[in-house]
């Protein structure tokens, strides 16, 4: 009997499909059940999005244009196209000069509405209580005049002199090109001075009052652990905080809560387990953990010296949760690839970290400045991770801050 | 109070953040200890295989000797192996039970010396009118008019008749020897005038349950006996047998439907007379070392020891097969099939066989 080719395949086939011994999948069902079920995280984008939001909401207090007052005379800008400068004249009146201030802060002009008195000192018209006051419309000269008399009106620099209320063209008398050159931090140590120099309780630094303040953190810190002949990474850490400041003799307290997220570079576990059955396989189980997120309690004291600010002070950390990636792998076949997050058993729960800092004041509610701390307890509460522990990581943070008004 | 409704909201969405659930870091896990080795001495030779280590893996797999199920387990690198097969007992039945077996002892199977069953033309009651048997044995032609059994085995073994008269005929019957038969049987028929032919079991030491009778390979009856009418020269009689015990027997007769006598006789039947030999659940010892390769089969285990400490399932082959993890220890004897030098061998083994 002669076989056809179609029964030779068969033949062939169905030798190998049942040969002696194959090392089936099968046998690795005890590993199977070791494993746990594989599950995709999609928190990773809801939480960095919450992360960018609350960061992009805390950045708003840091923003003229968002805060309530401003927000309101933004309204008020755009139903009026030109604004109005109450300057008292010599007998006492106010009168209404139009002008065009500029934003101090940007390069965006931006109408403001001040009343000037009889000594040339301007403060905010919303700021006057008199119900009395009465304003109208003056030329364009004596606007010019009244403006070049104010110091603080001065460092703008940039006024527009109104010309289009009255279509009267008019050079300022004052401006140069030094003036026009100064700087940020010129501009704002010149209102800063003006502020103080006029004693004016709504231009006086409130950071060395009784006040709540919020603060915005960024910055470097040394990796956690560091690999033998390998660079180490730093990680990268934005907090924000709220607090409250008031004045002690000469010096400053302030005390707060803040929430911190901090990039981990290359913080990973990798730990490989032989598993025995029919022969033996080696169970790959890595983490990597991309951040860790803590609440923290900052504590200054500082002292101010003019605009500028050197605290002292610590910070208590408490690790709250942490996100990572985690993959599984038997003989370099992934079973498992999930991120989301973790807690933070391997970590420190609590951290505690000295600090100094310099800060300069900005404004009467801005202050902006370097800290610079070193953690005391080590982060990493394990052996697991690759690298050897650093001790006493030292990160560095620009920090703003600013004044809050209830 | 914007302000308060602006941190109220923040406060809010920073508490639903930290409360989300989270993973838990899982603890390392540490390595785990070998499943299946070996630990052992030939000789004065100590050897050890682990699964998992050095190469060596745990294969498990049924296979065949003399058409009778050896399950079986090795151990093996390529330096070295270590093969324990346990022969299927019972082979007459469909359903055995290995693992109760194994668990009551095990014994060592040992080769036979002597043939175990010898079968020649001269048996069979009509031998004056045969010139010649052509016996097959798993479908090759092994010898003429005598075939013996060395081996215990289940055999396929077709007997082709040729009579002096030219004419020849040819069955096929299975032949176990040297196992535990659970029943014997013998085919007989009786072919009267005008082809009426009966054919029927006898000798049978258990009842029979049922009987299917093929004539000329079409099923013609399900009666205990055939009874029907023939025609012509030869037809083949199968029966196949199922015993109420569970024994399942197929035998074939060649009738001559001229009452010329040219018949062939179950020659099957002649099995009974065999050698009392049972490798049934018996086992089998194979190591190789050093491109020596000894075996127990050669030699004298009556008297060595197999103590099983324990035995349990373990898990699924991919064929869907059980296996079993056994425990024992190992005292025997095995021989160089090379130099025929007999050494002793201990051992100590943690090992996988699959069963049906």
């Amino acid at each position: 009997m002669s076989w056809t080719d179609d029964e030779l395949d068969n033949v062939f086939r169905e030798a190998a499909e049942q040969p002696v011994f194959e090392y089936q999948a099968s046998y690795f069902q005890d590993i199977e059940k070791q494993l746990p079920i594989q599950k995709s995280r999609k928190i990773a984008w809801y939480w960095w999005t919450a992360t960018i939001f609350i960061i992009g909401f805390v950045s708003l207090f840091f923003t003229k244009v968002w805060t309530p007052e401003l927000n309101g005379k933004n309204v008020q800008q755009e139903s009026v196209p030109s604004k109005d400068v109450a300057v008292a004249d010599i007998n006492g009146s106010e009168q209404k000069v139009v002008v065009s201030a500029i934003n101090t802060n940007s390069h965006l002009n931006q109408n403001i509405q001040l009343t000037a008195n009889n000594t040339k000192v301007v403060v905010p018209s919303n700021k006057l209580k008199s119900s009395r006051v009465i304003t109208e419309q003056v030329n364009a000269v004596q606007q010019v005049q009244d403006v070049q008399s104010i110091p603080a009106m001065n460092t703008f620099g940039e006024l527009d002199y109104g010309a289009d209320a009255n279509e009267v063209t008019s050079v300022p008398v004052s401006t140069s090109e030094s003036e026009a050159a100064l700087t940020f931090l010129t501009l704002s140590e010149l209102q800063f001075e003006q502020s103080d120099r006029l004693n004016d309780s709504f231009r006086s630094f409130k950071m060395n009052k009784n006040s709540f303040y919020l603060g915005l953190n960024a910055g470097v810190e040394q990796a956690w652990s560091t690999v033998e002949n390998v660079p180490s990474p730093l990680y990268s850490k934005v907090s924000v905080e709220f607090g409250f400041s008031r004045p002690i003799k000469s010096l400053n307290f302030s005390a707060g809560v803040g929430f911190e997220a901090t990039k981990l570079n290359d913080l990973r576990i990798k730990e490989r387990t032989k598993i025995y059955s029919f022969g033996s396989s080696i169970l790959e189980n890595s983490y990597q953990f991309s951040s860790i997120y803590s609440v923290l309690v900052p504590i200054e004291l500082s002292k101010s010296f003019g605009r500028h600010t050197i605290g002292f002070g610590a910070v208590g950390e408490v690790n709250l949760f942490a996100h990572a990636s985690h993959e599984k792998s038997v003989d370099g076949v992934r079973t498992m690839d999930a991120n989301g997050l973790t807690n933070v058993d391997l970590f420190n729960r609590f951290g505690l970290s000295p600090k100094v800092s310099y800060s300069l004041a900005l404004s009467e509610k801005l202050q902006i400045g370097l800290s610079l701390q070193t953690q005391l307890f080590q982060p990493l509460n394990s052996n697991r991770f690759i690298g050897e522990p650093t001790k006493l990581p030292i990160s560095g943070q620009v920090f703003l801050k600013r004044a809050l008004k209830f | 109070m914007n302000n308060r409704i602006k941190y109220m909201f923040g406060l809010v969405l920073l508490l639903t953040v930290v409360s989300c659930k989270k993973d838990l870091i899982e603890d390392p896990k540490p390595d785990e200890t070998p499943v299946f080795k070996i630990d052992g001495m030939i000789g004065s030779e100590a050897f050890t295989a682990t699964a998992g280590d050095d190469g060596f893996l745990m294969t498990t797999f049924i296979d065949q000797f003399n058409n009778v199920d050896v399950f079986t387990g090795k151990i093996s690198n390529e330096n070295l192996s270590f093969e324990l097969g346990f022969f299927n007992g019972d082979i007459d039945m469909d359903q055995a039970s290995m693992t109760d077996a194994i668990a009551q002892g095990i014994l060592f199977a040992n080769q036979p010396q002597l043939p175990l069953l010898t079968i020649t033309k001269d048996q069979l009651p009509n031998s004056s009118l045969i010139s010649s048997i052509n016996w097959y044995v798993d479908g090759v032609n092994v010898s003429q008019n005598t075939v013996s059994f060395l081996e215990p085995g289940k055999f396929n073994v077709g007997a082709k008749v040729n009579f002096y008269d030219g004419t020849s005929a040819t069955i096929y019957n299975d032949v176990i020897v040297g196992y535990n038969r659970n029943v014997n049987c013998q085919l007989r028929h009786f072919l009267g005038q005008n082809g009426h032919l009966q054919v029927w079991v006898d000798e049978y030491s258990q009842d029979i349950s049922s009987v299917k009778w093929y004539l000329d390979d079409v099923l013609v009856s399900n009666d205990i006996k055939l009874d029907t009418t023939i025609d012509g020269y030869g037809h083949k009689v199968e029966a196949v047998i199922t015993f109420v015990n569970g024994a399942k027997r197929t035998r074939s007769v060649w009738v001559d439907g001229s009452l010329n006598g040219k018949f062939i006789d179950d020659f099957a039947s002649f099995e009974a007379n065999s050698t009392n030999v049972q490798w049934d659940f018996k086992t089998k010892l194979t190591f190789k070392k050093d491109g020596k390769t000894y075996t127990t089969l050669a030699t004298n285990n009556q008297l060595s020891e197999f103590e099983v400490l324990d035995f349990a399932y373990y898990s699924t082959s991919s064929q869907g097969k059980p296996i079993y993890k056994i425990l024992a220890t190992i005292n025997c004897f095995v021989k160089d099939i090379a130099t025929n030098e007999v050494l002793p061998l201990d051992a100590t083994i943690t090992f996988a066989v699959e069963f049906k």
